[in-house]
């Protein structure tokens, strides 16, 4: 197992590392966004909550379930992002991705930067040959992430996810080591 | 709690330790390895009562329902089907099945898993009941089809089999797919 404590990953703007306890209040600011609550399942209401949260991606990071990380602007050191490697199955070598940035900063394209980065580290660091994703079909948005990371749209699932007692279809995206032009692979 | 479901020529019930024998007789055969991913082939003696001990735990019934169909004239075992990942929160679960090799093209699945659906939706008030196939099992997709799935798409390379990936087919029939006459069928 690899010490999170070790893992930076960049890429061109950003640099992407394991959340830390002093993260809290950032991740607990953007995630109050109504548009980030809409659109994804998990938001801490206040840093308390968000250190829980925390520790626990830190514990499910000890055991091999799930590698969450956040990402900041390099020039200003600034969070404005989340990116995960959930589920992590080494027997089907596969990961669920899972993502969302500060309303702030949507639009400039640091989230699928942080995606495509995350990409390249299931298939080169954690040795997987799938890599998964979904988004509500409500959220184009994030299907535009998963598109400019190079992943492709495979199935619709209808009411696949119950929100508030509604029920939303899913757009499932996965991308394949062998999908990557041949000069990363 | 004991789940026990009534077909014009079957019963469905949970196989109990005793049944080890019959599963063996039904279950052990290379086709049915060849469309699964979790069931060996030869299948022995040990493999039945793991999976009988499996089935009657309650980690398992907690997120399954696993039952087996006997014919109601010769009590011989027949076909298998089950909910399984029962999800509470998206009120959703996935259908699995096998048949006797021997009984193939007489219905039995058909009618097995389309009693266990109406289970889902009226007993576990499941919303969405989905099910995945090996891409080249046309047998497997002809019976969703027939219980009134609806295919979704094929997600690649999504399982690891012999350290062959393989594509599966998606198929999912929702509660309201289901007119009141279908219902009553």
């Amino acid at each position: 197992m690899t010490d999170p404590d070790e893992i930076i990953l960049e890429s061109e703007r950003l640099l992407i590392t394991p959340p830390r306890e002093k993260d809290a209040a950032d991740l607990a600011r953007i995630s109050s966004h109504p548009l980030i609550k809409k659109n994804i399942f998990t938001c801490p209401k206040n840093e308390n909550e968000a250190k829980i949260m925390i520790s626990t991606m830190m514990m499910w990071w000890d055991i091999d379930f799930s590698h969450v990380f956040v990402f900041r602007l390099k020039d200003t050191g600034r969070l404005v992002g989340t990116a995960g490697v959930n589920e992590i199955n080494r027997r089907h070598m596969k990961a669920i991705l899972a993502y969302w940035c500060d309303v702030d900063h949507w639009g400039k394209g640091y989230t699928s930067e942080a995606v495509t980065r995350l990409i390249d580290y299931c298939f080169d660091d954690l040795e997987l040959n799938r890599v998964e994703a979904s988004c509500f079909t409500s959220n184009p948005a994030s299907a535009r992430v998963m598109e400019n990371a190079g992943m492709s749209l495979e199935y619709i699932s209808r009411h696949h996810y119950r929100k508030d007692g509604d029920f939303h279809d899913a757009w499932h995206y996965a991308i394949l080591r062998s999908d990557r032009e041949p000069c990363k692979s | 709690m004991d789940i026990i479901l009534e077909t014009p020529r079957l019963i469905l019930k949970r196989l109990k330790p005793g049944d080890e024998s019959a599963l063996v007789d039904a279950i052990n055969h290379p086709d049915i390895a060849a469309t699964t991913l979790e069931i060996p082939h030869p299948y022995t003696l040990e493999n039945a009562a793991d999976w009988i001990r499996y089935v009657n735990s309650p980690d398992t019934m907690k997120e399954s329902v696993s039952l087996t169909g006997f014919h109601k004239d010769s009590n011989e075992i027949i076909c298998a089907v089950s909910l399984d990942k029962i999800n509470t929160r998206h009120l959703r679960a996935e259908i699995g099945y096998w048949c006797r090799v021997s009984q193939w093209n007489h219905g039995f699945m058909t009618e097995a898993a389309d009693r266990m659906i109406d289970y889902g939706f009226d007993e576990l008030n499941l919303e969405r009941i989905y099910g995945i196939c090996f891409q080249n099992n046309s047998a497997s997709a002809r019976v969703m089809e027939k219980l009134g799935m609806t295919f979704e798409g094929t997600a690649r390379s999504e399982y690891i089999k012999n350290g062959t990936p393989i594509d599966f087919h998606h198929y999912a029939i929702l509660r309201s797919d289901l007119s009141e006459n279908d219902r009553s069928r």
